[in-house]
């Protein structure tokens, strides 16, 4: 199974969307997607129709010492979908304790499931600094790093990429712009001063603001049926383009 | 003095044609009276008039009875003649009119001409069984062992084929012989016209030489003895007009004869062996809002930023241009006097720039990103490489192709010297330098004494200095940077005045035949750059030829016209198949006589002039970025055609009454002259054509092109979507969906420039389909500047130019012509007619009422 990780320094910039929409884009490629998320807040569950409450999953089972493995979904569009759950305060305290003693937890956890090796894992986390998000950096065979256009996502950028050499991903991270905006004034700024420090591993598949894609959420469509046309649609099957080829020539 | 208009209002006066506007009165009052109020026209009369226009119109399918030019152009031109989709129907219509014309005789004819061609089919379907590009391949393979044949057997084989060559061309031969050997070698080029490759090409120009030095030799020594001084005159000045276009043609076929298509050369990776370069932007009377998009153009080509400067050089002295320079962030430069004009103005700025190398752009050519890139690299490898120029390109139509509608259809004027002769004449080290779009070295521009001033046209004369010295200079053909065409016809003419102008005084002032540092090559193809400006005179010479013949029966030829015929013929059709083969992609066939008789006129006397004392002329700068509003007739420009169409239609008259009526000898001869005549005519038409300017609809010119766009409509929502086509004012969009956009919504558009995006702000303007018409608003400087690297500047901007372009098929080009020449004489009609209504309406004659 290819693991990629989704990560991001910054909160509120689009990264568990960005991540559900292209399971959804990969699933209809014809691909076995496992969508698994790895923050407690249980973000990703909204976007497959699931209560981020009393809801099941892996580190609630895992917590428990119980298989995990019948905590998983699988949705109209073929994608299995693993929740973290919603353990409570004590429980969650002492699963970060748990997963702290063992940096490699996740990365078991995962070889574990029985899915075909062509399929992808994407995993999405808690923004960083964070010990889940550390998990899923460890695990992955690439990291997604999304970032937008805006000061304090410049700002975090060096943080990040410290993180990310330190856990010796640095190679295998590629960042994403979300939220792309040309009409804003700072846009271009940013993105030039990016480009030239992230080079080549910035992908020229920049995801544009478009209300197309909180709106399919709204909707419960998937974003391609919702806004076909759409620009986010546009870049986000780019990108998903690009990760099959990376897939394709990694594996 | 009567004026024209008044003659001819006296005619429709007096011929009873009541409104003058139609066609149809002025034919009918020819044959029949107008009624009057005592003897009202028979009833059968009328009937009769309508049934046959309407058998007319029917069998000619006119689509509009009333317009005159319809009527012309169906008469000789069937319906299906231009578009390529109904070609197929064409037998049938043709087989339709020719049964309606002959009617009972119909299917013997036909049998007698189905019988006749038999021997042409059946070679015909041969020749789709012959594979003509493995026969290309195996003549280039022969050319190949030839070629590595050492030196001295090369001569030999040379010597021979020139002895061979002199033999065929002075052999004479009886008139049954001469048309076997018209036949024959019609039939081989016919045959090697079909392999690809350069060879074949050759071997059609050498064919054309034959059949061209056959004519020549026989012309000279066997049809010049001729009866009086006058007609001595008259053959005499024939002649020389032949021989300057047999000049021509030869030069020509030197100059073309294997085009380099140099490729550009990489420049290195490190980027300090790059050199410094000056922009120079020369400037005189242009509004700033023409030279905005150049100087934002310039700022976005990749270079270096330490290594380049963009110089605006105002020689209007205007204060906003200065303004506008600071804001920019680029120099400006004036000087305090006029002298010299552009060649001063870049004068001066050499004395106050440093740069190694200029690239000269003028004010309305703006260059692609990549300009740079793609020309530098020669420079380095070649350290005598002393200029480099790249074709000029106009994303707007000149007035031919306006007023004709051939814009991107038909190759235009430029189409040739950029596309073919430029590269034919980098193969020769002799590219010159055209102005515009070219990079100079310091260096070899200084040793000359910078820009020549002694010319009008100073570009070609400073290359020709340099050449002189030694330098090298280099062709690219690959479009780097485009500009708006001249807006009118008398702008056009003028422009091309100035060039004939300019080259006629190099001719005379500092003669590429005579004088050090150039190789034979190099000389001759500066003559026909220059010899080719003359052509005005013999031109107008062609133009009135047969009239010699036809108003005062001088025999100015003395030889049958049957054998005339069987000479001249060859040398056409040769001569026309080895151009098109050569220039086909950048000069349609009969297309250059076009472009000739329109200037013909204009250059002749100023190229005249110039050849008599060059020290005459003045610089006039070409007006550009205007807007022609109302559609008229340029009565001024076509007078002298006008002219000459009076002069040829009379003899045209002259010679039919010659046939039937009066002084009935010597039909051949007559029946000759008259198509001679008739070619003029239609020359004159599309002359004529050209003169009747049409209503331009846009002021900035839009620019078919398919880039990725971004819309951002106010909702928050975000659609991928492609332009169509886009100018400085707004663009055209593809969105597949059916999106609701209302008319005079706020959206954002952005484009890309690389990886880089840039948004502006734009409103729906209209809304068809799929496409959707947006215009801007409210730009700042900074946008105007993205949206200008964003489209005409980037790199791929002119790459798929000539896509629409014709391939040309010599038959279909000469009836596309004859439909112009034609549509001319329906555009003089209309607006004779309407300038003879207004001078009866004036003149307060009652119409009579016209006859139902």
């Amino acid at each position: 199974m290819f693991k990629i990780a989704v990560i991001s320094a910054n909160g509120g910039i689009g990264r568990t969307t960005l991540t559900a929409h292209l399971a959804s884009l990969l699933a209809k490629r014809s691909q076995s997607v496992l969508a698994l998320d790895f923050d407690p807040n249980n973000l990703l569950s909204l976007h497959f129709g699931l209560p981020s409450t009393e809801l099941d999953g892996l580190a609630l089972r895992a917590v428990r010492g119980q298989l995990w493995q019948d905590a998983a979904f699988s949705n109209a569009d073929g994608i299995t979908f693993l929740p973290f759950g919603a353990p409570n305060e004590n429980e969650r305290l002492n699963f970060g304790r748990q997963i702290s003693a063992d940096p490699h937890w996740l990365s078991d956890q995962i070889n574990k499931i029985n899915l075909p090796a062509a399929a992808i894992a994407l995993i999405d986390t808690p923004r960083l600094p964070s010990i889940y998000a550390q998990q899923a950096i460890n695990a992955a065979d690439l990291v997604l790093a999304v970032v937008a256009a805006d000061a304090s996502s410049y700002a975090k950028l060096s943080p990040l990429r410290e993180v990310l050499k330190q856990s010796g991903k640095a190679n295998d991270t590629f960042y994403v712009v979300n939220y792309a905006d040309a009409a804003r004034r700072l846009h271009n700024d940013i993105v030039t001063l990016m480009q030239h420090e992230l080079g080549d591993r910035l992908l020229p598949y920049f995801v544009h603001h478009d209300e197309a894609v909180p709106e399919s959420l709204a909707a419960n469509s998937s974003l391609a049926d919702y806004a076909p046309h759409g620009q986010a649609t546009h870049d986000l099957q780019g990108l998903a383009g690009w990760l099959l080829t990376r897939i394709a020539l990694k594996t | 003095m009567m004026s024209l208009p008044e003659l001819l209002a006296w005619f429709a006066r007096h011929l009873g044609v009541e409104d003058p506007r139609q066609l149809r009165l002025w034919i009918l009052r020819l044959f029949v009276l107008p009624p009057t109020e005592a003897r009202p026209q028979p009833q059968w009369l009328s009937k009769a008039m309508l049934r046959t226009s309407g058998v007319l119109v029917r069998e000619l399918e006119i689509r509009q009875p009333q317009s005159a030019q319809e009527w012309l152009l169906r008469l000789f031109v069937l319906p299906s003649g231009i578009s390529k989709a109904k070609k197929e129907a064409t037998p049938w219509h043709l087989s339709r009119l020719v049964r309606t014309l002959l009617g009972g005789a119909y299917p013997h004819v036909r049998n007698v001409v189905f019988w006749l061609a038999w021997p042409l089919r059946k070679l015909y379907a041969r020749f789709d069984r012959i594979n003509f590009i493995s026969a290309g391949s195996k003549l280039e393979s022969v050319a190949d062992v030839a070629f590595a044949q050492p030196m001295w057997l090369r001569y030999v084989m040379v010597s021979i084929a020139v002895v061979l060559f002199i033999l065929v061309a002075t052999t004479p031969l009886q008139w049954f012989e001469q048309l076997m050997f018209m036949a024959l070698m019609w039939l081989m080029a016919m045959t090697i016209r079909r392999m690809p490759g350069n060879l074949p090409t050759l071997a059609l120009t050498t064919f054309s030489l034959i059949a061209t030095a056959r004519y020549a030799f026989w012309r000279v020594t066997q049809t010049m003895d001729l009866g009086s001084p006058i007609e001595y005159f008259f053959g005499g000045g024939l002649l020389m007009a032949e021989i300057y276009t047999w000049i021509i043609m030869m030069l020509g076929y030197l100059q073309s004869a294997w085009p380099l298509q140099r490729k550009p050369v990489p420049l290195p990776a490190d980027t300090s062996l790059w050199p410094t370069i000056d922009i120079y932007i020369p400037t005189y009377n242009e509004p700033l809002k023409v030279v905005k998009p150049t100087v934002f153009a310039a700022c976005g080509m990749d270079w270096p930023k330490e290594k380049i400067n963009i110089y605006i050089l105002d020689d209007g002295r205007r204060a906003e241009f200065k303004e506008f320079a600071e804001a920019a962030n680029v120099h400006y430069i004036a000087r305090t006097e006029n002298s010299h004009a552009k060649a001063g103005n870049l004068n001066h700025a050499l004395k106050v720039t440093k740069g190694e190398f200029i690239a000269i752009f003028d004010c309305d050519h703006m260059p692609v990103r990549s300009f740079l890139q793609m020309t530098m690299g020669w420079f380095l490898r070649d350290e005598k490489c002393a200029m480099l120029q790249t074709p000029h390109h106009f994303f707007s139509p000149d007035p031919f192709e306006r007023n004709l509608g051939t814009f991107r259809r038909v190759p235009n004027e430029g189409s040739l010297f950029y596309g073919l002769v430029q590269d034919g004449n980098d193969l020769w080290n002799s590219t010159f330098f055209c102005g515009s779009c070219a990079v100079i070295r310091r260096g070899p521009l200084e040793e000359v004494g910078g820009i020549a001033t002694e010319t009008v046209t100073e570009d070609a004369h400073t290359a020709l200095k340099m050449h002189r010295r030694g330098y090298n200079t280099s062709y690219i053909n690959i479009v780097q940077a485009a500009g708006l065409a001249t807006e009118s016809l008398s702008g056009h003419i003028g422009q091309r005045i100035r060039w004939a102008r300019g080259m006629v005084q190099i001719f005379r002032t500092d003669n590429p035949l005579l004088g050090k540092g150039l190789s034979l090559y190099q000389r001759l193809c500066y003559t026909n750059a220059m010899l080719h400006f003359m052509n005005g005179l013999p031109r107008l010479v062609f133009l009135t030829a047969p009239l010699t013949y036809l108003f005062f029966e001088f025999h100015i030829i003395n030889s049958g016209a049957y054998l005339l015929t069987l000479f001249v013929l060859p040398h056409i059709v040769q001569s026309t198949l080895a151009n098109s083969r050569m220039q086909g992609r950048y000069r349609h066939s009969f297309w250059a006589e076009v472009y000739e008789s329109v200037l013909a006129w204009y250059i002749a006397l100023p190229t005249t002039i110039a050849l008599i004392n060059p020290k005459l002329g003045k610089f006039n700068v070409t007006a550009k970025g205007g807007l022609i509003e109302h559609e008229y007739f340029d009565w001024f420009i076509s007078k002298p055609y006008m002219a000459l169409v009076l002069l040829n239609f009379t003899g045209f008259v002259i010679g039919i009454m010659r046939l039937f009526s009066w002084n009935t000898f010597e039909t051949a001869t007559v029946v000759m002259n008259l198509l001679w005549t008739a070619h003029n005519l239609i020359m004159l038409g599309t002359a004529i054509a050209v003169a009747s300017e049409s209503r331009q609809k846009r002021i900035s010119h839009r620019v078919p092109m398919r880039i990725p766009a971004t819309l951002y409509l106010a909702n928050g929502q975000t659609l991928q979507c492609h332009t169509q086509d886009y100018s400085t004012g707004g663009l055209d969009l593809h969105i597949d969906r059916e999106v609701v956009l209302p008319q005079d919504t706020r959206v954002k558009i952005s484009l890309n420039r690389g990886d880089r995006e840039y948004s502006f702000s734009a409103r729906i303007a209209n809304r068809r389909n799929d496409s959707v018409g947006l215009y801007f608003e409210k730009l700042s400087m900074d946008d105007e500047k993205h949206l200008i690297q964003c489209t005409f500047g980037r790199a791929d901007a002119w790459l798929e130019w000539n896509k629409h372009t014709i391939q040309d098929r010599p038959l279909d080009s000469l009836i596309e012509v004859l439909a112009y020449g034609l549509r001319g004489y329906g555009h003089l009609f209309r607006n004779l007619a309407d300038v003879i209504a207004a001078r009866m309406a004036e003149q307060r004659i009652a119409p009579r009422s016209p006859t139902p």
